[in-house]
């Protein structure tokens, strides 16, 4: 037990920030579900940062309220776009919801109450291990039921076939709006949860880079299952920092085994047949 | 409990259909036929709610629901198949069904959640009735197939089973018996019968397949350019003379295929094995195409006839075995060095280019050409093809599906083969134009290049072939002339129905 406690008081900013990145790869992997590519999560992931913060900093709200508040404007703000957003479809879908990041981060540039360009600081340290890994440990059980659910069928329907899933009678824009409300609250909630141990937000966190980072963590990871975005973004935080010794050719190999992953595992790190190919080797 | 009033439905200039009124009656099953083009599949498509009428109403169970959305055409009892399988392929088949019950079924995500009593009776009773429908299409022991990996034939069962889990009161069948070899058409009848007279539905049915129109439908309505020209009993519509003109055609004098090819060996396949992941779908296979003949492959639906076409083009590498195209060994070659040496294979649904013309589609068919005679034999191919010549500025993905096959074998052709794979060229096309593609099948092999054909439609490709084999779980049961096999019992029996 003291090995684990020395390991987290060495390591605590990188262990949340895994944390928080797989919470985010959830959230794209649950547009993702119903055939939806979303871009959009950085930036509703800042939404529900700046909520959050200013709740807590300038009011002096305590954590969870402040949370449930950010996923609450975050889930308001995806369905707000996901209404109109929702009748374009694929790569269309996608620059919409690119254009809402871009549209975030300006805003968050100017306005007086998010800090401009600095951003805000002096978040109260409310966020620890417990808070972060209780909150993914609760969107992994939510997953593990959405999938096994009416509900999760009808994103994976609408996700195979669209019209096919309309004559099965699932009302196909309901059920997308739905997943955009989700991948909204989840994102809200990562965003809070951050900017309480990282103790600034600033509009970075709406960047494009953020949105296509959060995209890689579900990709790499593999969308077949909740677990695979899990593990792509836990992975792809604890990369970069293992690798550090390496300075400059660390992007470069990053890179590399981004690279990899896509040509020789497109199914994600998590695809199960690839563990039965590694069990059946041995 | 279906009423169709004057329905019209333009695109831009084409009058799909064309003011069409039509009443299905409780508990009938009434077919609606008519050739390529004719409007069926897009009177379905507005009936179901996923087109909007451009006039005229539609009435179920005396209720107006013409331009309902087409989940609540679903909810309300209408439920349908699709002529394109549109399958969950990625899903388990049993998962596809269960999909089709989410209408009926109530669970809320927050039951999810809350694993309440709701949500746990209704997964295990909605598997329980799932398995209970795939058992009824014959699909038992199949469940954990992804709906991809199944055969044609199983597809389209698997479709009637999703559609009969949203428990619809009248069922659309669009072209049920598409890709069925006689015997399975035969089983597919017994239970279109059987949802009719036990679950009590109201079956509407698009078919090309006369034996199967004739044998289970009540009443028959004919469509003609978006037009309904006759409507009434098996009988009167058979012998109505503008359907006779329009659809069913007269059959050609059967001509005696050509004399027997006794050329050179074009194809050899000598003991091939090959299939998909860890199980072979070819078990030793071995025949032979001769220069000057039509070879035919036949066998139901799974026994590994499209696997050996996708084998001898290349796609899918043989296990063991040997190819050879004339003296060259092209056994585990690639695809595109195999086009090159002069192998062209039309596969089964065709698989045209859609968005390209007719004319790219074409060129697109000679690209592993080097010569310099590619515009001689486009021009020779639009006198053979005069519809892909009216027609060779227009995206391919807007013919229809008789003018698709057509452009899928003329593209094969551009190539210039030394040998031509047909797959199924026949599927899910009107009498009238199957007629045309065995033509064009004999006059392929008239000018000089030998046909190897994969059909379901076993009694014409034998009719028009001369030697044929009969493949059985990946190894071939029989061979022999294709006029002896004609006359078998047991392929008789098996095939031809």
């Amino acid at each position: 037990m003291s090995a684990l406690a020395a390991l987290y008081a060495g390591y605590s900013s990188l262990i949340l920030l895994a944390g928080v990145a797989a919470l985010l790869a959830l959230s794209v992997y649950v547009t993702l579900m119903a055939g939806q590519l979303s871009l959009g999560n950085a930036a509703l992931a800042a939404i529900g940062g700046y909520t959050a913060a200013i709740l807590t900093r300038d009011h002096h709200v305590p954590l969870w309220p402040a949370v449930l508040a950010a996923a609450a404007v975050a889930t308001a703000a995806a369905v707000a776009i996901g209404i109109p957003a929702l009748r374009l479809r694929g790569i269309y879908l996608a620059l919409a919801t690119l254009a809402f990041g871009e549209v975030v981060r300006a805003a968050a540039l100017n306005l007086k109450i998010t800090g401009g360009a600095l951003g805000l600081i002096n978040i109260p340290p409310l966020a620890g291990f417990w808070q972060v890994y209780g909150a993914l440990a609760g969107a992994a059980l939510f997953f593990y039921r959405l999938e096994r659910s009416r509900v999760g069928r009808a994103f994976a329907a609408i996700r195979e076939d669209e019209a096919a899933a309309r004559a099965m009678g699932i009302k196909v824009t309901h059920y997308k709006v739905l997943a955009f409300a989700i991948a909204g609250g989840l994102a809200g909630v990562a965003g809070a949860l951050a900017a309480h141990f990282a103790y600034v937000i600033t509009p970075a966190q709406a960047s494009f880079t953020e949105a296509v980072n959060i995209l890689t963590f579900a990709v790499v990871g593999g969308t077949s299952t909740f677990v695979g975005p899990m593990a792509g973004g836990v992975l792809l935080t604890v990369l970069p920092e293992a690798l550090r010794g390496l300075r400059e050719e660390r992007l470069l190999l990053d890179g590399a085994i981004l690279m990899a992953v896509t040509i020789y595992c497109p199914n994600g790190i998590s695809d199960p047949r690839l563990w039965r190919w590694r069990r059946a080797r041995r | 409990m279906l009423a169709v009033e004057r329905l019209s439905r333009h695109f831009g200039g084409l009058r799909a259909l064309e003011d069409v009124s039509l009443a299905v009656r409780d508990g009938e099953i009434l077919g609606l036929i008519g050739p390529n083009g004719a409007g069926k599949t897009t009177l379905f498509n507005v009936v179901t709610g996923f087109l909007r009428p451009t006039a005229g109403r539609v009435r179920f169970r005396g209720e107006e629901i013409t331009g309902w959305p087409a989940e609540r055409v679903t909810a309300r009892g209408i439920a349908r198949t699709f002529q394109n399988i549109r399958l969950f392929r990625e899903m388990p088949a049993v998962e596809n069904v269960v999909v089709g019950e989410h209408v009926r079924t109530r669970a809320t995500l927050l039951d999810a959640l809350a694993h309440t009593r709701t949500h746990r009776a209704e997964e295990s009773a909605g598997r329980e009735r799932a398995r209970a429908l795939l058992a009824l299409v014959g699909l038992a022991g199949r469940e954990t197939t992804p709906a991809g990996a199944l055969a044609y034939g199983d597809q389209r069962r698997l479709e009637i089973a999703r559609a009969l889990a949203t428990r619809p009161a009248l069922l659309l069948l669009d072209e049920p018996a598409a890709g069925m070899n006689a015997a399975e058409t035969e089983a597919l009848m017994a239970l279109i019968r059987r949802l009719r007279d036990s679950l009590g539905l109201t079956v509407l049915l698009i078919e090309h397949d006369m034996r199967l129109v004739m044998g289970v439908c009540d009443r028959v309505a004919v469509l003609n350019f978006g037009r309904k020209i006759a409507e009434g009993s098996r009988e009167e519509v058979r012998r109505d003379p503008a359907v006779i003109d329009a659809y069913l055609g007269r059959r050609a004098e059967r001509r005696a295929p050509a004399a027997q090819g006794a050329g050179d060996v074009v194809l050899a396949v000598e003991d091939l094995r090959a299939g998909y992941g860890r199980g072979d779908v070819l078990h030793g296979v071995s025949l032979e195409v001769r220069a000057g003949q039509i070879a035919t492959l036949i066998g139901a639906n799974g026994a590994g006839k499209s696997t050996l076409l996708r084998t001898i083009s290349g796609l899918l590498r043989p296990r063991t075995g040997q190819i050879r195209l004339g003296q060259v060994a092209i056994g585990g070659a690639a695809p595109d060095r195999i086009v090159g040496l002069g192998v062209a294979h039309v596969p089964e649904g065709r698989q045209i280019l859609a968005r390209l013309t007719v004319e790219e589609n074409l060129r697109a068919g000679a690209y592993a050409r080097r010569d310099r005679n590619i515009e001689h034999d486009l021009a020779a191919l639009g006198e053979r093809f005069p519809v892909l010549r009216e027609r060779r500025a227009q995206p391919a993905g807007t013919l229809s599906g008789g003018e698709q096959q057509m452009l899928a074998i003329a593209r094969g052709l551009m190539a210039r083969p030394r040998l031509l794979m047909l797959d199924e060229p026949s599927l899910g096309l009107a009498p009238q134009f199957v007629d045309r593609v065995f033509e064009v099948v004999l006059g392929v092999q008239a000018g000089g290049v030998p046909v190897l054909l994969v059909e379901q439609n076993a009694q014409r490709a034998l009719e028009t072939a001369h030697w044929g084999y009969v493949l059985e779980s990946g190894r071939i049961a029989t061979q022999g002339a294709a006029m002896r096999l004609l006359g078998d019992a047991a392929v008789q029996r098996a095939y031809l129905g």
